[in-house]
């Protein structure tokens, strides 16, 4: 009885990856399709006549073509080959299609998976931001994309260069999920230096794709992969943006698709703030921490302790306290190289002489330590 | 009639005595010169016949023939004019023959009978001595050069005819002429270089401000001859630096003077009669070719790394230089020398020098200030890695050049010295060096950047609380065997430089803070992109 159950579901499945490799018919003429014939299965006897009034003489022939070539048998080698890749074919109809997904007027006909399909019911918020962002948009991205995987949301991102693989990575050390959009097959790894993002994505998160697997990726493809993103969550962050960004794309389709949109705001001279505070201003809310994302998602914050409350205990060690209260003021004032941050420090005159030596020893123990951060020759906290 | 003279002989950098054989007898005039001649040589027939006319001697009616031995080495260059000329005086009876026992004579003839300058006097000079020649007559403007040598009596003259009296006299008579060819000599140079030295000023750190990072990694790579590679912003003063790197070098001692001196000479380079007392600062364009870098010729001229040897080799805008160019520098930089296999023959060549690098860090050279910088990081990649990666495993300490603050900047009105000049680094530069000759006293290596892999761990001790540091920096950034000889050595340098026996944690942090930086590293990853123009 299961063995007959699971043939037919084998069967509808290769009538699903036909439907959805027919050249020449969208997803649009896909939906109408089923809609009219009921199942898969049953497109495939559907008469010229019918067809012809379902979706016009150009699409029909298309239909047609497929009907009587030897497209099923390609399918059916097709799907084995899916299967032997661990890649997931989840078509329109499928239970598995991701539920908010099905709700979208242009949602995908089918999504190529890899990976653990997130939960239907689990929270979800897209950390998106700039390819090229500063180091505080970085900072930024980490810090929500951690804190609200902590709270059990699912982190969904393009895994793109920049904010958009450093929210998923995050997500992923922080002990969380995510779910990463891909602007090509999802047998393929871009950009190449997301490697080990990837390769942790299909053990731990899930890869998606709209794009059949073996897809290059080409950058007409990358724009519409975004309306996915904001579809599979309930509300987007923008976490660094230039005042004419792409990222400014997946805002608009979100709007569109009535999700919450946050962004972080930054300094009014940063050019890679300028976005988010043109969001802001138009009425985005202001992420000021994840408490706030969660509670717009209606989920609870526990506020994480502040690492700093260890250091404040050891605080009476003299000399090298005084000099690391120092470091650390001048680094909260901006990241900087080590000829900026000496600038800084020699600027309070009243304090005394620190030697650039004392100030790059300090500035590795910190390092050490994990409170500061060298990118590039340039310290961060 | 048959009569000999030695010439100087030139090949490579090396000089030999080569001898001038002049017969002359009778039969229909003719003049003939043999012994591999270059072009220049041969030619040298028409210069030398009129000159002899026109210094007023005549030239004889019969078969003249010129050997120049030993035969089987090519000759070039024009200094043969001179010995040529007094060769053929002599064969005629003119000057006795005993008179040009134990010279060696060298210059180029013009056709009014003058005597010009020719390149690689020193080098000949020194060839002379070698051979146990007794005096030496060359051009009067190399007279200075020749003097350099120190051992040997030197003429200058300025006329074939000069030349010829001078040989006439008696050795009294001749050293007088000398020593007033001598006084002569260094009076008309005292005189032409006043005016110069108001013009020229050295460049001194203390005309930089601020810059403290790149300032102590000069200070570093002087102390240390550890190459260095600056990396910062257009206009914010890599070049300026770079060039008050000489400034805080020590002095060339008196052998290294010498021997940077022939490598000018023969370039025809040095600065009339000085030895170079300042280390050459070698800074080619970045269009430069790999022959002009190596040095090129059938014999080859000193190139560009040769030239700097002992001194600094700047490449500004490194990341523009061709690949195959920058690959050029792996050999000297292992080895100090450079072979160069050519149709003369193959020659070595010294080439000793403190590679100093600089470079914008992407296309636009803002990176990483986002707010002016939009180069993507795969185009910040692509720059940098133009730089190869077993040039860059060579060069020890990357500084980061940063803009300086307007209040900094400022300080430098009035005339007001940074407080880092030359002068306070160079005494710390010294001290390092003399650390480093006590340390080293008995072995080859000298200084700290010529460390071996296995002399590093030798001579570059941790203590407990040290070593375990070290293991803490590197769970923080791992890092390859290469890398951490790297540190340790930079850290030793460091070290030296503050005047301490052992190597500190501090020492660790700061050769850590001058490690190269991520964009570096990074570049071999990612290799070949799949995704056509996707931004």
């Amino acid at each position: 009885m299961s063995g007959k159950e699971g043939r037919m579901r084998e069967e509808e499945r290769i009538d699903s990856l036909w439907l959805c490799s027919l050249p020449g018919i969208g997803p649009a003429s896909i939906r109408k399709l089923v809609r009219a014939a009921g199942a898969p299965r049953e497109v495939r006897k559907l008469s010229e006549a019918s067809l012809d009034a379902l979706l016009g003489k150009k699409r029909a022939e298309c239909v047609l073509r497929g009907q009587t070539g030897k497209k099923r048998e390609e399918a059916a080698r097709l799907l084995e080959l899916y299967d032997k890749k661990g890649i997931l074919f989840l078509p329109f109809w499928d239970e598995k299609y991701p539920v908010r997904l099905k709700m979208l007027p242009d949602a995908p006909a089918a999504l190529y998976a890899k990976g653990r399909l997130p939960e239907k019911s689990a929270p979800a918020a897209a950390v998106i931001g700039a390819r090229e962002c500063s180091e505080y948009g970085r900072k930024a991205a980490r810090y929500f994309a951690a804190e609200l995987a902590k709270a059990g949301v699912i982190v969904v991102s393009g895994m793109a260069r920049g904010v958009d693989g450093i929210a998923g990575w995050a997500a992923l050390e922080a002990g969380g999920t995510s779910v990463a959009v891909l602007g090509c097959g999802v047998d393929i790894c871009y950009p190449p230096e997301n490697r080990k993002l990837y390769e942790r994505l299909e053990k731990e998160g899930c890869l998606l794709s709209e794009y059949r697997p073996g897809t290059c990726p080409e950058s007409r493809l990358f724009p519409p992969r975004n309306r996915i993103i904001s579809g599979l969550s309930d509300l987007v962050l923008v976490t660094e943006a230039r005042e004419k960004s792409g990222t400014l794309i997946t805002v608009d389709l979100a709007l569109e698709q009535g999700k919450d949109v946050f962004a972080v705001p930054g300094r009014i001279t940063d050019c890679c703030s300028r976005g988010c505070n043109r969001l802001i201003a138009a009425g985005a809310g202001a992420a000021l921490n994840a408490g706030q994302l969660l509670e717009a998602m209606g989920l609870v914050w526990t506020e994480p302790k502040s690492s700093r409350g260890g250091q404040k205990e050891t605080e009476n060690g003299g000399e090298r306290q005084s000099l690391r209260k120092r470091v650390l003021k001048a680094l909260e004032e901006d990241g900087g190289s080590l000829d900026e941050l000496y600038e800084r420090l020699a600027a309070d005159k009243k304090a005394g002489d620190v030697s650039l030596q004392e100030l790059m020893q300090e500035l590795v123990l910190l390092c050490m330590e994990g409170t500061a951060k060298s990118v590039q020759g340039r310290y961060f906290l | 009639m048959y009569c000999q003279i030695s010439a100087g002989g030139l090949r490579g950098l090396e000089s030999y005595a080569a001898l001038v054989e002049v017969d002359v007898s009778r039969g229909l005039p003719c003049f003939e010169m043999v012994g591999l001649l270059a072009g220049e040589v041969k030619e040298a027939r028409e210069r030398i016949r009129v000159a002899l006319k026109n210094a007023g001697a005549q030239i004889p009616a019969g078969k003249i023939t010129v050997n120049i031995s030993p035969a089987g080495i090519h000759k070039g260059g024009t200094a043969y004019d001179l010995p040529v000329a007094l060769g053929i005086m002599a064969a005629q009876g003119q000057i006795a023959p005993r008179c040009l026992e134990g010279v060696l004579a060298a210059g180029e003839l013009g056709l009014n009978a003058e005597v010009k300058p020719v390149r690689g006097a020193l080098p000949m000079v020194m060839a002379a001595k070698a051979a146990g020649m007794r005096e030496c007559i060359l051009p009067f403007e190399n007279l200075e050069e020749g003097l350099l040598e120190g051992e040997i009596a030197v003429m200058g003259v300025k006329t074939l005819t000069q030349a010829m009296e001078y040989l006439a006299c008696g050795q009294k008579e001749r050293q007088k002429k000398r020593q007033a060819a001598v006084h002569a000599a260094r009076n008309g140079s005292a005189k032409k270089k006043d005016p110069e030295k108001g013009r020229e000023k050295e460049a001194d750190f203390g005309m930089v401000q601020g810059m403290r990072e790149a300032k102590y990694a000069a200070a570093a790579a002087a102390a240390g001859f550890h190459s260095l590679l600056l990396t910062g912003p257009p206009g914010a003063g890599k070049t300026m630096l770079a060039r008050c790197i000489p400034s805080i070098l020590p002095p060339l001692a008196g052998e290294e003077q010498k021997e940077v001196s022939v490598i000018y000479s023969v370039a025809g380079m040095l600065e009339e009669g000085k030895l170079l007392a300042k280390r050459p600062f070698v800074s080619p364009h970045h269009t430069v070719t790999p022959y002009a870098l190596a040095g090129s010729g059938s014999v080859p001229r000193p190139g560009m790394v040769t030239l700097a040897h002992r001194g600094v080799l700047f490449l500004d805008e490194m990341a523009e230089f061709k690949r195959s160019t920058l690959d050029i520098l792996r050999q000297p930089m292992e080895e100090g020398r450079i072979f160069l296999a050519k149709s003369g023959g193959t020659f070595i060549y010294p080439a000793r020098f403190l590679l100093v690098g600089a470079t914008n860090p992407c296309p636009c050279g803002y990176y990483p200030d986002r707010n002016r910088c939009r180069c993507s990081s795969r185009e910040v990649r692509r720059y940098l890695s133009r730089i190869s990666g077993p040039l860059l495993d060579r060069i020890d300490l990357f500084g980061l050049v940063s803009p300086a603050g307007f209040p900094t900047l400022m300080e430098g009105a009035d005339d007001r010295k940074d407080s880092w000049d030359s002068e306070r680094i160079r005494a710390m530069v010294l001290e390092a060096r003399e650390r480093q000759k006590f340390r080293y006293a008995g072995t080859k290596i000298g200084l700290n950047g010529r460390l071996g892999p296995g002399e590093t761990l030798r001579y570059c001790r941790l203590g407990m609380k040290e070593q375990e540091f070290l293991e803490r920096l590197f769970r923080m950034q791992p890092c390859s065997a290469r890398a951490c000889h790297r540190l340790l050595r930079v850290a030793r340098t460091l070290a030296d430089l503050e005047g301490k026996e052992e190597i500190g944690c501090g020492h660790l942090s700061q050769a850590f803070c001058y490690r190269p930086k991520e964009e570096f590293l990074n570049v071999r990853e990612g290799g070949a992109d799949a995704g056509r123009g996707t931004d």
